[in-house]
């Protein structure tokens, strides 16, 4: 591998967390595409809110796929390129983008939990995910995103998951709180790496990811797709 | 107490009442049946017209609305709509 990997994998994990990572991109993309439907029949803009959050995370994942791509399919990019700089540069860019807009995506969904509606209040938390994501270039580490992650999931979006489960009391609810739920433990597990450098918790952590966009599909397809 | 109605109930039952008289209904009759001031069915039913799910009739003698074959739709897609909204509580 020519590329220095910022994250902390094994290279035979790079093609199956590309395809996670596809998978999430499309699931995240589908139910952006629900919430905006249900913007521009209601004009409700919390709907506007949870497309553009959801299309974020989408987007998020399209740079993470493209830079694992770069690692994946190096020595038949590196010919087509014409120096080896632009090819890092790709890598990089698409993997800040990843961590930017994954940010961008459950800070806005923070929001709508919290109720959130200064303007003001989103940018400066949308600035805060710059920042991290800026950190990772220069720590060459992923700490910041995984804690921030943790943070808005396990202080804001998880609780108000859980409390519209109470209320509704129904399986969809409870389906996609549990998701939020695994994304939190995800993030958490990813911390982990940090302390304890593990392969294992990093593919943990990845196969909770996939469970949750999964459960997420699940919910989807449940009530949009019959 | 009766509950607050939602955005989406109300679109819900301006649509159904629509529907519920044949496809074509009076505004007075509407008024009647959507539980709304004359103001606040104004409002929506300025912004169901614009986004199509409703349209003004063409007979001149008598004012009545109309509901389209996307109105029609999205009542038929109201239950999804409503179980998605419901699922992520916002």
């Amino acid at each position: 591998m020519a590329i220095n990997d910022l994250l902390f994998r094994p290279a035979w994990f790079i093609l199956t967390e590309s395809i996670f990572g596809i998978i999430s991109m499309i699931v995240t993309f589908l139910i952006s595409l629900y919430a905006y439907k249900i913007y521009w029949i209601l004009s409700n803009k919390k709907y506007l809110f949870m497309a553009v959050a959801f299309f974020s995370i989408s987007l998020g994942f399209l740079g993470k796929t493209i830079s694992d791509m770069t690692i994946i399919y190096y020595d038949f990019l590196i010919k087509l390129l014409p120096s080896f700089f632009r090819l890092a540069y790709i890598y990089t860019g698409s993997l800040l983008l990843y961590s930017f807009l994954v940010l961008s995506g459950y800070v806005l969904l923070a929001c709508l939990a919290m109720d959130v509606k200064k303007k003001g209040t989103i940018l400066a938390l949308c600035l805060i995910a710059f920042l991290c994501s800026i950190l990772i270039r220069r720590t060459s580490s992923f700490t910041f995103f995984y804690f921030s992650s943790f943070v808005l999931l396990a202080v804001y979006i998880v609780p108000y998951m859980y409390e519209n489960y109470k209320k509704q009391k129904t399986r969809n609810a409870y389906r996609v709180y549990l998701s939020f739920l695994l994304l939190a433990i995800a993030s958490f597990f990813f911390i982990g790496i940090t302390i304890h450098g593990s392969y294992l918790l990093y593919i943990l952590g990845n196969l909770l990811n996939l469970s949750a966009y999964l459960l997420l599909l699940i919910n989807s397809i449940s009530v949009s797709g019959r | 107490m009766a509950e607050r109605r939602d955005k989406l109930k109300i679109v819900y039952d301006i649509l159904k009442s629509i529907q519920d008289k044949g496809g074509h209904i009076k505004p007075t009759h509407l008024l009647y049946k959507s539980n709304l001031s004359h103001q606040k069915m104004q409002f929506y039913l300025k912004d169901l017209i614009e986004k199509n799910l409703v349209e003004e009739g063409k007979n001149k003698i008598k004012r009545e609305y109309n509901i389209t074959n996307k109105g029609v739709k999205f009542l038929e897609d109201y239950k999804r709509i409503k179980e998605f909204t419901d699922s992520f509580g916002f």
